[in-house]
């Protein structure tokens, strides 16, 4: 999904305050928003992501940049949103949320919703046993579809600690995953 | 004994393990099929998150959003800018220090130029100058704060840190008092510490006076928190990691007048030398690869000022707006640091990546960060099984 040429006149119209801009920029993001703040422990993703987005409005008026620009920023207010709620909260993050998350969502075909949540639950329950820096690398990477420069700049790091992440993440979840036959 | 030849190899395999990676996550045809297996993994987290959130729950948000806007949206008219102009004659003494330090800085540093390019005819800030830097006091606090974050996206380390200060100074919070002493204990360090900086300017102008914590002091410990990570980038602090002794972590409702830790911190007024290249490298366990990263951060062609932090600068660009931003998606980040103690080990590891890539961007294996690093399973830090067949 993405605005493409629609999206500087979205921009300008959303800085005057029309709700269909919003509502075009909400479509963009909320999705992989949302699924990067419930793989990430958020207590509760939808709040969060309405937080985020009524962030973005605030500052809205300094932002001046391309739909990629929008969008990482968007998650560099989504990852400060989501450190204050683990702060709050004082524990680790969880990963048994995004289900909930995205089943208000998800439509279609229910056995194939049924697979789907199985599955699902495999993979958060292989995110679960990365470390915080692998995870929210790779959910950054693979559900906000970041880049690795965008990544290494929300989470504050240099592009080869992300590299490294990414690389024992995914070495960390292929070895979860083989051992029960998910990617078989 | 391992010979040169083994790291090289050891480093091509890596680097074309992260070519192999690239592909996977951004959904092109892999080579490795080991890693191909992992598609499915990739896909189906995406699946799970690319649905449209339902139209009741975006026209909610969206009416929200525009109401916020079109609430901050009127610009001040001349007569509010009058009534700002006439308050701001009650400058607390701590912030008219203030405000001398942020002028002071630039003439100290030599660098009294006539005017910044990217400012002069801007109807918000074509004041008299000294009018022009009270004048940062215009609008709210969040909106300075906001300025500060740009200030910082342009280098501007430690004017950017100047205006956050003035922004919580004038703001009156006394929550802010953490805040304060945390960005005062920086103000020597963060020249050069641009995404760190933006990142903790960011929370800053985000949770600022909204309470963060059950009584506000969450928001306090955070900046502190965060400042540490860049006192810990550019060797300051003894403990950055688990919060030493140069930080604020306790009740902000403490004293604000101790600023623990301040032997480190130097004066304001000299705090101009952070932003020149290399100056991490002197500080860094490993200095030639930081050499070569911060001898390419000033390619990139994304560090507004690549001589430094903009401490040097005219002196106008003090009281100036900076340019409108969209640096929050600014890919390359010369010297965001490694700030995980376990990934701080990662990078060491993949060091001479830096080295020899040096297509792949600055920042890549420059360990900036000395603490302990977090043991992990050995066969982690090899290329593994994933390169295996490739």
């Amino acid at each position: 999904m993405s605005l493409g040429a629609e999206f500087a006149p979205t921009l300008e119209a959303a800085k005057d305050g029309e709700e269909w801009a919003w509502a075009d920029l909400y479509r963009e993001v909320a999705g992989p928003v949302k699924g990067y703040l419930a793989s990430r422990g958020a207590m509760d993703p939808e709040d969060l992501t309405s937080e985020t987005f009524l962030q973005v409005a605030r500052n809205i008026h300094a932002f001046e940049g391309n739909e990629t620009s929008f969008r990482s920023w968007v998650f560099v207010i989504a990852h400060r949103r989501l450190i204050d709620s683990r702060r709050a909260r004082g524990r680790r993050p969880e990963t048994t949320t995004l289900l909930e998350a995205t089943a208000d969502s998800t439509g279609g075909d229910v056995e194939e919703e049924a697979l789907d949540s199985l599955v699902a639950e495999e993979l958060l329950r292989a995110f679960e046993q990365l470390t915080d820096i692998q995870g929210d690398v790779l959910a950054l990477r693979i559900l906000g579809r970041l880049t690795l420069e965008e990544t290494a700049q929300i989470l504050g790091k240099r592009v080869g600690a992300i590299k490294a992440a990414q690389r024992r993440g995914l070495m960390a979840l292929q070895q979860r995953l083989d051992f029960q036959g998910v990617t078989q | 004994m391992r010979r040169l030849g083994d790291y090289r190899c050891e480093m091509q395999t890596t680097r074309r393990l992260d070519r192999e990676i690239e592909r996977l996550l951004t959904g092109a045809p892999l080579q490795d099929r080991d890693l191909a297996l992992l598609t499915p993994l990739v896909e189906g987290l995406r699946s799970l998150t690319g649905h449209l959130p339902p139209e009741t729950e975006v026209r909610s948000i969206a009416a929200r959003a525009a109401a916020v806007v079109l609430e901050r949206s009127p610009q001040p008219t001349d007569a509010a800018a009058s009534h700002r102009r006439r308050q701001r004659v009650g400058l607390t003494p701590r912030l008219a220090a203030m405000t001398m330090a942020v002028l002071m800085v630039p003439a100290m540093a030599g660098a009294a130029l006539a005017a910044d390019s990217a400012i002069p005819g801007d109807p918000l800030y074509g004041l008299d100058r000294a009018f022009e830097v009270v004048g940062i006091g215009a609008g709210s606090t969040s909106e300075r704060l906001l300025e500060a974050a740009q200030m910082a996206a342009q280098g501007r380390g430690n004017e950017a840190i100047n205006h956050a200060v003035l922004a919580l100074e004038s703001d009156g919070d006394s929550s802010n008092v953490l805040a304060l002493q945390a960005l005062e204990s920086i103000a020597g360090f963060a020249g050069d510490d641009r995404s760190e900086l933006m990142a903790l300017l960011a929370y800053i102008s985000e949770n600022a006076g909204r309470g963060v914590g059950a009584d506000g002091s969450e928001f306090g410990r955070g900046v502190a928190e965060l400042a540490r990570e860049i006192a810990g980038e550019n060797g300051a602090g003894d403990n950055p990691a688990t919060g030493g002794p140069d930080f604020p972590t306790t009740d902000p409702n403490g004293p604000p007048a101790v600023n623990p830790g301040q032997g480190q911190q130097p004066p304001v007024g000299q705090s101009n030398s952070n932003g020149e290249p290399g100056n991490n490298g002197a500080q860094n366990e490993n200095g030639a690869q930081n050499g070569t990263g911060n001898g390419n951060a000033g390619t990139t062609g994304n560090t507004a000022n690549p001589n430094g932090n903009g401490d040097a600068g005219p002196p106008d660009d003090v009281s100036k707006a900076p340019p409108a931003v969209d640096k929050p998606a600014d890919p390359v980040a010369p010297d965001s640091g490694g700030t995980d103690a376990d990934e701080g080990n990662e990078d060491v590891d993949h060091g001479n990546e830096g080295v020899d890539q040096g297509t792949q961007g600055p920042d890549e294996g420059n360990p900036v960060k000395t603490k302990s690093p977090k043991p992990e399973s050995p066969s982690l830090t090899a290329p593994g099984r994933l390169g295996a067949s490739s």
